[in-house]
């Protein structure tokens, strides 16, 4: 790869303990959740259904504790990516240097990917545990990893986007977290309007005598929510939430088999590839030389 | 190799640089002198693309560095007053990382962060850990990284501050070899002696604005009429003499105040230009006076410093 930044951030992460710790605690946790939903199904005398529900469980639980983690894990790795160099006075030196501030901004957007890139590589072996008892299929654990992968980029472009606008590596790792928090808010707030529209096309359908088969509405918050779209992707995959729907929305849970879940799981893995993508541009163009300003001397 | 045109930049409403105008031909070893706040940063950083001017223009090897930055990054080496450097890396991995950000293949890097180690003198560290290395050596590493791709013109801010005296020396030396390559060198401090010792010309600077800019002769030449001449009679001579010289002393056009020392030394204070000092001199020996030394006080550049930048 022709980016300098990529090659050298990445050369230096290696070299750093804070690696091999992070991916060894990061599948450890993953392993144990694993073996234990696969030991409580080794544990029946007989193959039952019940067995089968528990590995199911645990392709949730997986799926939601990788998701959980990175959560944890991505605005921390790129929030101190630019007000680090701040910090350490190192930034003046790469814009100098004629290194436009969107080969920076991707320099350290794809050191940081790839380093969670691998971590979510690194629990496939965990996830073949589960193809293996047949809980889920190799394509639906591969559409999973690529949702991952995507609502990484997101939140390490949001961190990045963060940590151009702050001079401190801590103040910007706050604000990331908050940036983080404020986004998983604030895009649920559609989804009042959502169910209400979900909820009068039902009835619509339901009065005039037509049997509903599918619902012609992709609803936003399912789109622009990665918490959402996580939820649209196992219930696509696994079905097991429309039960337990009922004492959180009516409507959805009866509407649920209807919506467009599939189609709610691209939107979202599009809207935060083309977020991504507008954060970088938005950071690169603050981060252009002669935009910068300095503390008075 | 540098001009400044009406150079003006504010920080909201506190002015920086204000119409300050200069010209640093090629090959020169420039010295940009001022107190701290006088703006000496600013004019550092505008030159090396990193702010844009308020208004008037500064031109670097004849390309406007607001209007064409990516041709002056490549004819500049900017070393910043304050700068860190990267942990769990090595010094020739430190160089090597600034060159292939200026695009150098593999065959070019590896040549050209030996020549460099070599110029800094840190060929014996090539393979220590950047953030093992002393002060002065990461100074003489920024310097190395400044100059990775062969600039026509350096920016050096306050590169010796925090220095003690032997890697001062040092960077004195690798300044004058890297005059000797033909390099123009714009180097600041708020230390005017410092500079004047190595620098074929200086500008001085305060608030923003122009107060000298020549050579360190025309500054010497320019402050020397106000630096004291020194009158010592023989040791014999007796205080009737001593109070008959400064008679004459006072009375002679031009000077405004004589102070006595000891060792039967006077202080004159003396506006006049040479000629109206070898009048003195004459008046002084026709008098009769046993004469040991009639001298102008060699010029203090400390306190020319203080006095042109109006600093108590």
């Amino acid at each position: 790869m022709n980016n300098p930044i990529f090659a050298f951030q990445a050369r230096r992460r290696m070299r750093s303990l804070q690696v091999p710790i992070i991916l060894t605690l990061y599948t450890s946790a993953l392993t144990a959740v694993a073996a234990l939903t696969s030991y409580a199904r080794f544990l029946g005398p007989t193959f039952l259904i019940g067995d089968m529900s528990a590995q199911l469980a645990g392709y949730l639980l997986v799926l939601l504790l990788q998701f959980a983690l990175l959560l944890l894990v991505a605005p921390a790795v790129t929030a101190s990516a630019i007000s680090g160099e701040r910090e350490r006075q190192t930034l003046d030196l790469l814009l100098v240097t004629g290194t436009s501030s969107l080969k920076l901004m991707l320099g350290k957007l794809l050191e940081s990917f790839c380093f969670l890139a691998l971590m979510v590589v690194c629990s496939m072996p965990v996830l073949s545990l589960i193809i293996l008892t047949g809980s889920a299929t190799v394509t639906q654990v591969l559409q999973s990893v690529a949702f991952l992968i995507l609502f990484v980029l997101y939140a390490l472009s949001i961190g990045l986007m963060c940590s151009t606008l702050f001079r401190r590596a801590a103040t910007s790792t706050i604000a990331s977290y908050l940036a983080v928090f404020l986004i998983g808010i604030l895009t649920l707030l559609p989804l009042w309007y959502d169910v209400k529209r979900i909820g009068d096309l039902y009835d619509a359908l339901t009065e005039s005598g037509i049997q509903v088969q599918a619902l012609d509405y992709t609803p936003i918050s399912f789109i622009i929510n990665p918490g959402l779209g996580l939820f649209a992707l196992l219930e696509s995959q696994t079905a097991v939430f429309h039960n337990s729907l009922w004492s959180v929305s009516y409507t959805l849970s009866v509407t649920l088999d209807f919506l467009p879940l599939q189609k709610c799981v691209y939107g979202n893995m599009i809207f935060m590839a083309v977020a991504s993508a507008a954060l970088i541009l938005l950071g690169a163009l603050r981060l252009r030389p002669g935009r910068e300003r300095i503390r008075r001397r | 190799m540098i001009e400044l045109r009406g150079l003006t930049h504010r920080y909201g409403s506190f002015i920086a640089l204000d119409q300050l105008s200069l010209k640093v031909p090629k090959g020169d070893l420039h010295g940009f002198v001022g107190p701290n706040g006088a703006g000496k940063t600013t004019t550092m950083r505008i030159l090396a693309t990193l702010l844009k001017p308020t208004s008037g223009q500064a031109l670097v090897d004849g390309s406007d560095v607001a209007l064409h930055p990516r041709d002056v990054r490549r004819v500049v080496g900017y070393m910043p007053d304050f700068f860190g450097v990267y942990d769990r890396l090595k010094t020739w991995e430190y160089l090597d990382f600034y060159a292939r950000c200026y695009g150098f293949d593999a065959w070019k890097r590896r040549c050209t962060i030996d020549g460099m180690l070599e110029l800094v003198g840190l060929t014996d560290k090539r393979d220590n850990y950047v953030d093992e290395l002393s002060r002065g050596m990461k100074q003489r590493l920024c310097l190395a990284r400044a100059l990775i791709h062969d600039p026509a013109l350096l920016l050096l801010d306050e590169p010796a501050s925090g220095m003690d005296p032997r890697a001062r020396s040092e960077m004195k030396t690798i300044l004058r070899t890297l005059k000797s390559l033909g390099k123009t060198v714009l180097i600041s401090s708020h230390i005017l002696p410092e500079l004047s010792e190595m620098c074929d010309s200086l500008t001085i600077i305060d608030h923003g604005r122009l107060v000298f800019s020549g050579t360190v002769e025309a500054l010497g030449q320019r402050m020397s009429g106000n630096a004291p001449l020194s009158v010592q009679l023989l040791q014999q001579a007796a205080a009737e003499t001593m109070d008959t010289a400064e008679r004459l002393l006072r009375e002679f056009p031009g000077v405004t105040g004589v102070s006595r020392e000891p060792d039967r030394v006077f202080h004159v204070s003396f506006t006049g230009d040479p000629t109206q000092a070898a009048a003195l001199l004459r008046s002084l020996v026709n008098a009769g006076l046993p004469l040991a030394d009639f001298h102008r006080a060699p010029v203090n550049l400390e306190k020319v410093f203080m006095e042109v930048t109006q600093h108590e």
